[in-house]
């Protein structure tokens, strides 16, 4: 890559994920109003609510450490770690040398690893519990994502995602594998759970008993809680793109010319925007799943992603 | 050339593992209707695999079976199950003997087992559909489990079509089907077994008030 292209990438992508991510909410938020016959909030509520988080002042309760100060900006700084290592618009990722897929998943359980101490750290009641069933939905949830990712990964013979992006792009083939269909079904049930939607945790509910992501965050406010909003809402968008990049890499720059990055947008938005439509249509269809039929899901997720892999090891 | 045969074996493969997923919303499920729709979308993607390898193949007498099997196994059986299940007003509660996670995790070894032990007959195979053979073992040994640990009357006979699903699937896909005359006869047995079993089902709610099989221990004297 080129000096410009070094600097051109990275913000180009921090551009697309952090601006971005706040509107995929949005646009979940009013396509979901609009199933339930209601007009709903404007599809740039979210940076409204942003903005609005940002100018208040923070209240913190006199019992947290530096731990719970500390925790906003880890989840932040880590998801945007992350929007570094993921290719968006093109086949190049930014911090390609530095690190893989597995880097990410460790990253991912970092920012969760600190929220949950965070909801411990102040001693109320409905964090621990909300940072109890995280951690218990995430010991589920990441093995399935970790076996389905290596099962990508042993397909293009790379675990690095853009490598995994352009090998699929090169090969028309090489997507048709049975292997990875089962390791993309086990991939969107994670999803789903990784990032609190409905069969699994109801990201607009605040009542006591159900709350899961929300209850680990309920201690946070004003900026704080606008980190932890804008991390959540790009870890969405980042997980979507991971999906929409590696088994639907059709149109995805492999160089960075100027024509080359105007299509692969339009053609990623529209990608992002079926499946955040997906995503719509399954909360508006199902209701949310007892806490104890969790691990019914998950564990459906975890052998499909086993059956992924050895597939792949047996069959190729 | 060749591409185009990669293309359609990795199609019907594909259309195998699909197969082999709603045989695991069979075993994970805990609704009876699920488990019916499943059967359904199941026995459609077995006619579809049916319908390309008859097209692929240009033998005229899988033609006849896939037609059938249309009619059969995608419309009249999951339409008369779902109108026992109507019936009946039985709890759509499906009960199980081991719970859902362990049975799923049994499930999981059983496909294993199936993808283990045809390994070295794939191999043999140079990799041409290569996934058909371990799906349909697994397909089998899944509805043989389903049928040992499910207590309900219905999804034990869910249990025996994801056998038969199995064996016609590999069948169809090693040797291009048995002979139309056994194909015919399998059908006909199949949906003679199912109404007979369906008119039990009806007798056992009748006589027991539930469908659930172990109740049948009381007829002991």
């Amino acid at each position: 890559m080129s000096l410009t292209s070094n600097i051109v990438l990275p913000i180009l992508q921090l551009i697309v994920i952090v601006g971005l991510a706040p509107l995929v909410k949005g646009f979940i938020n009013k396509i979901e109003a609009r199933f339930q016959c209601r007009r709903g909030p404007s599809i740039f509520q979210p940076y409204y609510n942003l903005i609005k988080l940002l100018r208040k002042d923070a209240v913190v309760s006199e019992t947290a450490s530096w731990i719970f100060r500390a925790t906003p900006y880890v989840a932040f700084v880590s998801i945007l770690i992350i929007a570094l290592l993921v290719p968006v618009l093109s086949s190049c990722v930014p911090l390609n040398f530095t690190g893989d897929v597995i880097l990410i998943i460790y990253l991912f359980a970092l920012g969760r690893f600190f929220l949950a101490l965070s909801s411990l750290d102040t001693a109320s009641a409905f964090g621990g519990m909300g940072g109890s069933r995280e951690m218990m939905i995430s010991s589920m949830a990441e093995p399935a994502m970790m076996l389905s990712v290596f099962t990508v990964s042993l397909a293009a013979g790379s675990t690095n995602l853009g490598n995994i992006t352009s090998a699929f792009l090169d090969s028309s083939t090489l997507l048709l594998n049975p292997s990875l269909f089962l390791a993309f079904a086990a991939l969107c049930i994670v999803i789903i759970a990784e990032t609190g939607r409905i069969p699994i945790d109801n990201p607009h509910t605040h009542l006591e008993l159900t709350m899961i992501h929300e209850g680990m965050v309920l201690e946070f406010s004003g900026r704080y809680l606008a980190l932890i909003e804008w991390a959540s809402s790009m870890k969405l968008l980042i997980l979507l793109t991971i999906l929409v990049n590696t088994f639907l890499p059709w149109g995805a720059a492999s160089g960075l010319t100027f024509s080359g990055l105007i299509i692969s947008f339009a053609l990623y938005v529209v990608k992002i925007g079926f499946f955040a439509f997906l995503i719509v249509i399954l909360e508006s269809s199902f209701a949310k799943l007892r806490l104890f039929r969790i691990p019914n899901l998950l564990g459906t997720a975890f052998i499909l992603s086993v059956l992924a892999i050895i597939s792949l090891y047996v069959v190729g | 050339m060749t591409e185009q045969v990669i293309v359609s074996s990795r199609t019907i493969d594909i259309l195998a593992v699909l197969m082999l997923m709603m045989t695991i919303v069979l075993v994970g499920t805990s609704r009876l209707r699920t488990s019916i729709w499943a059967y359904a979308i199941r026995s459609f993607l077995l006619t579809w695999v049916s319908g390309l390898i008859a097209y692929f193949s240009g033998i005229h007498h899988i033609f006849i079976a896939t037609g059938i099997s249309l009619a059969l196994k995608v419309i009249v059986i999951p339409g008369f199950l779902f109108y026992i299940v109507n019936k009946t007003k039985v709890k759509t509660e499906v009960e199980s003997v081991i719970n859902y996670t362990l049975s799923l995790l049994i499930s999981c070894g059983l496909i294993l087992i199936a993808y283990y032990s045809m390994q070295s007959i794939i191999k043999f195979e140079n990799a041409f559909m290569g996934h058909c053979l371990p799906v349909s073992l697994a397909i089998t040994l899944l509805g043989f489990f389903v049928m040992i640990i499910r207590k309900k009357a219905i999804t034990q006979i869910l249990g025996l079509l994801a056998m038969e699903d199995g064996l016609f699937f590999a069948a169809l896909s090693t040797s291009y089907g048995m002979p139309l005359i056994v194909e015919l006869g399998v059908f006909f047995d199949i949906l003679v077994s199912v109404i007979i079993m369906g008119i039990y089902v009806y007798r056992i709610k009748e006589t027991f008030d539930s469908i659930d099989t172990d109740s049948l221990r009381e007829l002991k004297e």
